[in-house]
């Protein structure tokens, strides 16, 4: 199989056959283009290198084939393959074609995505596995470790993984992560690829010994389960296997919490590893994995959901999908890359309004659990109003230089904002100057929202207070750092459902007038109406000096759709009641998150409208 | 001794239908054939797990997801069982499943692996116990598809009786005699008048040619399209490329011999949580919905969590065990 440089060259011997004289110049120029270049790994068609970069932090692909209604892939096609490589914010980074190329495959035949573990974009390194067998007899199969660089193209059969298990067979490749250090990494990748399949296969010991001498390894998991042995555990298709050590770095029951009964034969079931990613230092506390199978029990989880070794689901299958717009929320979850090592001047949105990024939905900009405030606080499918905080992880002080933060309106639910305005409002900062002394300094971003990154700020990280007055609707926000030398480090959005709109409220009494009197032992009767976008609750109650109490039960939201109630009777009989000056007040509270704090306590949350009523309840005559 | 005659004659008898209908336990890897009851019901699980529930004859609690099961949690057969008739002694796992003849062990399947035996078959063969191997390829040869795309749902059609005699001349030809002539098998089809019905594991896309997904069914007689992803799941779901938007594969399959559409039963690959909400381990009706929950399948083997995903069905003719029984006691009333 010729590499497309051999292609290249040949082509240059067949023209040249053909007319020598006349095109031996160009094609020479060509040729050491295209050599000075490099060869690309993937296809570079407007979609190749500049979109594997997106991928260069996080890496995904779907179990199924589903159509975008989203961002429209670069080529076009809005169909994506469970063979495509996608990024943050639903950007294909690679099609299935791109990364097969070179491996002499039609641009028509799609294999499939099972394992990913982009090494490192710039040499467009990307290690793999498909779901299907090439089509070219003995290339490389299903569970065959497969390798795409500029540098080349290599092929690690399955049975050299397997080899210090004693497993002598192909068992599946499923999940895939390479340990250790990255620049060893890429030096036993670039070893890798000049070693034939058929070496491997006759010395399948060479992958362990090569792995220890450059002291990295290879972490995956397999799509079978393998026989029981004496001489090597047996593993099941959910533990995750070293390849270099012949041993399970983390059985299926040490993936889960301990409500899960994972792990055969104690617990109970084998739920798969599916996809998996850690840092290269091989943290397991980082460990972020999917399976093969659902949990209905608690913490429940799909097949298609980021889970973190022993905590559950930190980003659904829905949050990683969603910006596809697809017809169907949930397309699985068959393979994940994610670089954990942070670039000096990696930029990323930490906090929103007091609230981990983590903890507002990707596609609904509402945040729910606890606040990262002091002190804490609970969101309900909150939205955030008023001044927004926005904190950003602190870079490296010496190699970046200034940031900015933006921010973009959705034109509907479903679309993501295609422009970005930059915060451009002063504001002041506190900064810590050794070894006592805080000073409030006043913060200027120029026109284009650009700020000095302040090293000695006391607010934990790159803060900027957003003042959303007057904004209501679903806007994104985004972090960019800018590096000494000018080069831009852009975050990942994150969504955020702005509501700076009062809760509508509405009391009336059927028959009292305004600052009329009551006479104990009559029924007041009227009506209220109690409504928000957001709604969370109202309540409706008499208050005195003397007696106080509800004229209606608390009426809480019962979800995300709930917004409240109009016109409900309600009746307040007052026998028995000391006479005296009282109100009837109804409140009506939204779920908003507003100043970074939960205003009101129970039952109240966020934005609230009040209405009262006062008058004299006198003893009858 | 002679009057005891009739009565020990009826106890043979009684002994050999009580044997037929599976009362007795289920085969193990020596067994001439399969328990009865799997001529009804036959599944595998994605995942493996441990029974807490009727113990396996073989002692082993440990439920492979190559294992093939059966009603009430019964093991129709271990994945040893299945794939020992070719010298394989390693699980391979189970993916696509039609039990064709439990008296004769007569199974057809396909693995999740390829075999260990070099060039033997792959995870998208179709295997037979008898000893056929029919290579993907050869499934796929009237789709124009030269490459294997693996094997996840498999239903056979047509008289039983002419499937059995297309399996057993099919069980002497050698493997490569199918991929040298491709077009063998849809012939063979044809002069059987038979047909398989199956799903791949990947989708076929090429510019200027139609194309199917890995959710469609697939005629490997007719190389036709019998029932898109679309026409398999109600009009509310939003299946099929492009038009609605989602592939939600096929991962199981199984139908009346008689091919009729209505009598579909299949499993997908990923969930739905619109309406009809299902998972990628209920077995659903054609157009229809769910029929059987993944839970109501594996409950009785009372297993520590409730989904255990399905990745391959047969299911067949009830066996009318009541009427049987009720003829045999009135022998034996006779008597």
């Amino acid at each position: 199989m010729p590499t497309s440089q051999q292609a290249h060259l040949i082509l240059v011997s067949r023209k040249g056959r053909v007319k020598m004289k006349k095109l031996a110049t160009i094609l020479a120029l060509i040729a050491i283009v295209s050599i000075t270049l490099g060869v690309p790994a993937l296809p570079i068609s407007g979609q190749g290198q500049s979109n594997l970069t997106a991928c260069s932090e996080f890496a995904f692909s779907t179990e199924e084939d589903f159509v975008t209604q989203g961002p429209t892939p670069p080529d076009g096609n809005p169909v994506i393959s469970d063979g495509d490589l996608l990024g943050p914010g639903c950007v294909v980074c690679a099609r299935n074609r791109e990364l097969l190329y070179g491996f002499d495959i039609s641009q028509n035949i799609d294999l499939g995505l099972d394992a990913v573990d982009v090494l490192d974009v710039q040499r467009q390194m990307v290690v793999f596995s498909t779901e299907l067998d090439s089509p070219n007899t003995g290339q490389f199969t299903a569970g065959d470790l497969i390798i795409t660089s500029t540098g080349g193209r290599g092929v690690i059969p399955n049975i050299a993984l397997m080899h210090r298990f004693g497993i002598r067979y192909d068992i599946g490749l499923d999940g895939l992560q390479f340990i250790g250090s990255i620049q060893q990494i890429i030096a036993f990748v670039e070893e890798a690829i000049r070693i034939p399949r058929g070496n491997w296969v006759q010395n399948p010991a060479l992958l362990s010994d090569m792995l220890r001498r450059r002291s990295i390894d290879i972490w995956f998991s397999t799509e079978g389960t393998g026989p029981a042995s004496a001489a090597a555990p047996q593993v099941f298709d959910g533990d995750l296997l070293s390849a270099r050590d012949g041993t399970i770095v983390v059985s299926n029951g040490g993936l889960f919490p301990a409500s899960v009964p994972a792990g055969i034969p104690n617990n109970g079931v084998d739920f798969g590893l599916d996809a998996v990613a850690t840092d290269r230092a091989g943290n397991l506390q980082l460990l972020l994995f999917s399976t093969e199978i659902l949990f209905s029990g608690t913490p429940g989880f799909t097949d298609g959901d980021v889970l973190q070794l022993g905590n559950g689901v930190v980003k659904t299958n829905e949050d990683l999908v969603g910006c596809f717009e697809p017809k169907a929320r949930f397309l699985g979850l068959d393979a994940l890359s994610i670089s954990v090592e942070r670039p000096a001047c990696g930029a990323a949105i930490i906090r929103v309004g007091g609230m981990p990024a983590g903890q507002i939905g990707a596609t609904t900009g509402l945040a729910n659990g606890l606040s990262s405030t002091t002190p804490p606080f609970e969101a309900h499918d909150s939205p955030f109003g008023g001044w927004v905080e926005i904190l950003g992880l602190m870079p490296s002080c010496t190699e970046c230089s200034h940031f900015k933060v933006e921010y973009g309106l959705w034109p509907n639910p479903t679309t993501p904002p295609s422009t970005w305005l930059p915060l451009t409002d002063p504001f002041q900062e506190w900064r810590f100057i050794w070894p006592g002394l805080f000073v409030l300094v006043n913060r200027v971003p120029d026109a284009n929202g650009w700020l000095s990154i302040l090293c000695n700020s006391t607010m934990g990280g790159l803060y900027y207070p957003w003042n959303t007055s007057g904004k209501n609707g679903k806007y994104s926000i985004r972090l960019t750092i800018r590096e000494t030398g000018g080069t831009e480090h852009v975050s990942m959005p994150v969504v955020v459902m702005l509501d700076n709109t009062a809760p509508t409220a509405s009391l009336t009494l059927d028959t009292v007038p305004i600052c009329g009197d009551v006479t104990i032992g009559d029924v007041v009767t009227g009506k209220i109406t109690g409504t928000d976008l957001h709604f969370y609750s109202y309540r409706l109650r008499y208050e005195s000096s003397l007696a106080s109490g509800d004229i209606l039960p608390v009426r809480k939201y019962t979800s995300v759709s709930d917004t409240g109630d109009t016109n409900v009777a309600f009746s307040w009989n007052t026998t028995g009641l000391p006479a005296c000056g009282y109100r009837i007040i109804l409140e009506v509270w939204d779920r908003t998150i507003v100043n970074n704090q939960r205003i009101w306590g129970e039952p109240g949350f966020g934005w609230r409208t009040p209405l009262q009523i006062y008058f004299c309840l006198e003893a009858a005559q | 001794m002679r009057k005891f005659i009739p009565h020990i004659a009826v106890g043979l008898m009684l002994a050999f239908m009580l044997a037929f209908l599976g009362l007795l336990g289920p085969a193990t890897g020596q067994s001439p054939q399969l328990p009865s009851a799997c001529a009804e019901l036959a599944f595998s699980t994605e995942e493996d797990f441990v029974t807490r529930g009727p113990a396996p004859p073989d002692g082993n609690l440990v439920i492979s997801d190559g294992d093939l099961l059966g009603p009430n949690c019964i093991i129709c057969a271990r994945n040893l069982d299945l794939v020992g008739r070719f010298d394989v002694r390693v699980d391979l796992g189970l993916d696509a499943v039609d039990v064709i003849d439990v008296g004769s062990y007569l199974v057809a399947f396909s693995t999740e692996l390829d075999s260990p035996n070099s060039g033997q078959f792959t995870a998208g063969d179709l295997l037979v116990t008898n000893g056929t191997i029919i290579p993907n390829r050869a499934l796929l040869a009237p789709f124009q598809v030269p490459y294997d795309l693996g094997l996840d749902g498999l239903q056979f059609i047509g008289d039983a009786r002419s499937i059995r005699a297309f399996l057993a001349e099919a069980s002497k030809i050698p493997r490569e005699e199918w991929l040298r002539n491709l077009g063998r098998l849809a012939g063979m089809l044809r002069q059987y008048n038979i047909d398989i019905w199956f799903s791949t594991e990947g989708s076929l896309s090429i510019v200027g040619r139609p194309g199917f997904l890995d959710g469609d069914l697939l005629s490997a007689r007719d190389g036709v399209i019998v029932a898109t992803n679309s026409a398999l799941l109600p009009a509310s779901v939003p299946a099929g490329i492009p038009e609605r938007g989602v592939d939600y594969g096929l991962d199981a399959i199984a139908c009346d011999r008689s091919g009729n559409r209505q009598s579909i039963q299949f499993s997908t690959e990923i969930l739905y949580r619109g309406q009809p909400a299902f998972t990628d381990g209920d077995l659903l009706r054609y157009g229809n919905g769910v029929g059987r929950t993944n839970e109501e399948l594996v409950r009785c083997f009372e297993p520590r969590a409730g989904f255990l995903g399905l990745d391959a069905i047969s299911i067949g003719q009830r066996v009318e065990r009541e009427t049987y029984l009720q003829l045999l006691l009135k022998l034996f009333r006779r008597r």
